[in-house]
This record gives structure tokens, sequence and C-alpha cells, in this order.
């Protein structure tokens, strides 16, 4: 019945044919009771029963999906691997705790190290760890904590590097890697005050031949006091 | 009770979940430029997006719409009478993206003039990159005339003279579409100037948000506890409303004015 009334309603040549004039641009605020119809049939949806925390975990999450990637894992493994090679190619890498100051300050100590033969390097801490994870120099991860830099050099030139540390007290050595070894800071100092390759060769080579040169020098001496020398060794000998 | 009860539900608190990066994204980035404490992964890396779909129009730029239609020689330009039915109710064929990626849709209807279009085309020209991005009008001209009797002048004396041209929409049509080699985040901060330049309600669409608005609509009507639909009211009479609904609330039932 309803139904025959609106189709009427809609096709009827007595009732209104143009309809009121609608207001499409500006819309009026409808009256009161077209204002009740309106709010009694809005759709009423099954409200969110879940606890508070469970809520804010969802919209935590997408934040957090959103930031992920489908290729983070394969960058993370190029990156370690990058930042290995580069880094450990060097002769030296030196790990100094770096303290705060200003940009200038920071050029300023740049150019000291550049001065030495040095190069300044800024690695992420748990991109270091990640690198050194599972190969020989594992034991580095101690001096991976805080503000650090590393200090790099191709060449081995300790005495040089302690040399421009002295000149500036911003950076603090912990420690490093030296030609495959690692060592702390004492030792580090130890190994710069030690002489050069060459001059350590020959006092080996006088520490070994010492002890040749003086049985040499004794078997070459006078008989007479080759004998005397032989008799005494013989009387220690039989006293033992 | 009513308004709270819209956005409670299962997709109540998404509104455009392809910028749930975009907010904070940019603002952490800025402070962490470098840090040797900080954890590794505040890059977002992504595969290359595929642009295979895209085809660029003969024009990139945002055609000049012009002020008065192209009008036959010899013929006074035509006035036209308000016709105010060409604003109402839903828009039922140009309402789907066709050309781009991303859109304009106006969520009522309404009418556009030259100024608007001039604003809108300003703003494209600028902030657009048109080595790979196109924009595309979805309407050709502003073939409504609108007549206006001078300012003062008594009731009477014919119909005024023509003073502008404007294009009268329905809601839920795409006035204004983007695309090309771009991604939606490099292409929201343009149409969201866009967006607030248009004196009409409107929204910004794309395939995805589209789909989901659609989901969204079926799972309320399915969901819907409340038995008081527009359309059992209407058909049933509830509350006397048979009195004031005119025929349109018998067929949009409310969705539409």
């Amino acid at each position: 019945m309803a139904f025959i009334w609106q189709t009427l309603r809609m096709f009827s040549t007595t009732h209104q044919s143009m309809g009121t004039k609608i207001n499409i641009q500006k819309p009026r605020m409808p009256w009161i009771e077209r204002r009740i119809l309106n709010s009694v049939t809005e759709p009423l949806v099954p409200p969110d029963l879940r606890s508070l925390p469970q809520k804010c975990l969802e919209k935590h999450l997408i934040k957090q999906n959103a930031y992920k990637s489908e290729l983070q894992e394969a960058y993370e493994a190029f990156s370690t691997k990058d930042t290995f090679e580069k880094l450990f190619e060097h002769k030296i890498v030196a790990i100094c705790h770096i303290l705060p100051m200003t940009s200038r300050d920071f050029f300023q100590v740049r150019v000291k190290m550049h001065n030495a033969g040095m190069k300044l390097k800024f690695v992420n801490n748990i991109l270091a760890k990640a690198a050194i994870q599972k190969s020989k120099l594992q034991n580095l991860e101690l001096y991976l904590t805080s503000h650090n830099v590393f200090i790099l050099c191709e060449e081995t030139k300790l005495a040089q590097l302690m040399l421009a540390l002295k000149k500036t007290p911003e950076l603090q050595l912990l420690g490093g890697l030296v030609e495959d070894r690692i060592l702390s800071r004492a030792k580090m100092q130890e190994a710069a005050k030690l002489p050069s390759l060459d001059v350590m060769r020959g006092e080996l080579l006088t520490i070994l031949s010492t002890s040749a040169c003086k049985t040499s020098s004794l078997l070459g001496k006078h008989q007479t006091e080759l004998s005397s020398i032989l008799t005494q060794l013989v009387k220690e000998r039989s006293i033992c | 009770m009513a308004l709270l009860t819209r956005f409670l539900g299962k997709e109540g608190g998404q509104k455009l979940p392809e910028l749930a990066s975009i907010s904070t994204h940019n603002f952490i980035t800025s402070l962490r430029l470098f840090s040797v404490t900080a954890p590794m992964s505040v890059i977002k890396l992504r595969y290359p997006k595929n642009y295979n779909h895209v085809k660029y129009p003969e024009r990139r730029r945002l055609k000049i719409i012009d002020k008065i239609p192209p009008l036959d020689s010899g013929v006074r330009p035509p006035k036209m009478p308000r016709d105010l039915y060409t604003m109402r109710g839903p828009e039922l064929i140009h309402n789907k993206l066709q050309y781009g990626d991303y859109g304009i849709q106006a969520i009522t209807g309404g009418r556009l003039n030259h100024k608007q279009t001039e604003t809108v085309r300003m703003l494209v020209v600028r902030q657009m990159d048109d080595r790979r991005m196109f924009a595309v009008w979805r309407f050709n001209q502003l073939w409504q005339s609108v007549t206006k009797k001078g300012q003062g002048r008594r009731m009477g004396g014919g119909k005024g003279a023509i003073d502008h041209y404007v294009f009268p929409f329905r809601a839920e049509r795409i006035l204004l579409e983007m695309g090309g080699h771009c991604e939606f985040e490099e292409v929201y901060p343009l149409l969201k100037a866009i967006s607030l330049a248009l004196p009409f309600r409107n929204r910004i669409v794309t395939h995805e948000s589209m789909a989901q608005r659609e989901a969204h609509e079926e799972w309320v009507e399915a969901n819907n506890l409340n038995p008081f639909t527009f359309k059992y009211c209407a058909d049933n009479n509830i509350l006397g409303c048979n009195k004031y609904l005119g025929r349109y609330d018998y067929i949009w039932y409310n969705k539409y004015r």
C-alpha cells in the first residue's frame, strides 16, 4: 500500500511538479522534525569493546608497519658488510670517545688529524656491532658504546697518532685495532713508545748474536787462557 | 551519541592509510640526520614502483578553462535557466578515476566558476613537476550561463544579462585527476591545497581510498544495529515523516539532497 502511494506521489500530476526549491550550495539547517528523523536514522555500528591498550596497540602497529620495508634485511646485510670492509682495510683503527663540541671546534680537530695523516669516521654503534659480530674482531664491541669516532690510518703511524691525540683533549682514546691486533689504550701507548721496526730488528740480531759472540771470542783467545778457562769449567762441573 | 557511533567500529580510526608514515617520518628524519647512538632503521626502503600503466595525455599541464565557452558564431549567447537539478543527486557516470591515479572528488553538488578554475590551475602550474606528472580536468567548459540584474534594479523588465559562466556538477563527481611517475606522498600536498581552495566540500581520492570507502559503506550497512534506517522510516511513515519527505527522499534516502 505504501509503495503504491509513493509511486503515485512521484508521478502525480496534481502534486507540485517542481517540488520545493532545493538549496545545494548553501544548505540551511532542516527544521526540528526533520532533524529528529535524521538523527534517529543514523547507522548504529557495534561499539569497539576492546580494551584501551589493545586499541592503542592497533594504531601503534599501523605506524610501525608504515616504517618497515621489504628491503630492510637486504639493506642491513649490505650495510654491515660494507662498513666492515671499509673500516678494517685500514692498518690502524682507533676508537675514541668524542666529547661534545661545536662544529667549529670539531673542524679544528679534523684538521689536526688530517695533518697527522689520520681520517675521522662516524659509524652507527649498532651497525658496527653487527658488522664485527661473527668475525675475529668481536672483542672490539667493548669500545662501541656512547658517542665515539673511528680514527683510521692506512699506514702504521702509531706514534704520530698518539702525538695528535695528546694535543686533542676532546678525543679520548679507548682502544683499537693495530695490524690485526686488538689493543687497549695502555697497550697502544706502549706500542707507540717502541722504536721503529728496523731498530728493533737490529736489536734482536744483536741479542741473538751476543751468546754466539761470547763463545766465539772465548774460543779465539790465547791457548794458555783457553786451557785455564777449561780447567776452571771442569772444577765447577765436578763440584756440582 | 549518533556522531560518536559513526566513528567507532572497524575502520573508524584510519583516514588515509597511505599517509601513515608521512606525518611523523619527515619530522624524525629532520631531527636525526645522523646519529652514532640511534637505532639504524629510520629509512623506509621500497622496491621501485611499477609505472607501466601510466599513459600521459597530450598536454601534461592543466588546460586553461575559458571564461566564456566557445559559442556558435552569429548566435546570441543563450541565457539559461538556473537548472538546479543539475547539481542535485549523485553523479552516476563521472564518479571514477579514468586517466590518473589520484583525484579530487566532490562530496556535495555545486558549481565551479572561472575564478576557482584559475586558482586551481595556478596551484598546479606552480607545484607540479610536469616532467613526470600530469594533471587533467574532468570537464571541458563552463557551459552554463548565469544572469544577473544590475545592483539596485527593480523587479521586472525581462531576464538579466549574462554575468558569468559556471560548470554545475553533482555529488561524487571527479573534477580533477593527477597521475604519472609519482607517488601519493608527492602529490598529496598539492591536492590538499586544491581541496582547500575549492568552495565546496571535497575529498582527495585514490583507487585504494575509493575501494576502502565502498567496503566501509557495505560493512556499515551489514552491521547496522539500528533497525530504523531512513529507508524503513520513509517506507513505513515512522514519526509521520511522509508529511514532509519529498520525492527524492524516497529515491536517495537522505544520502543526497
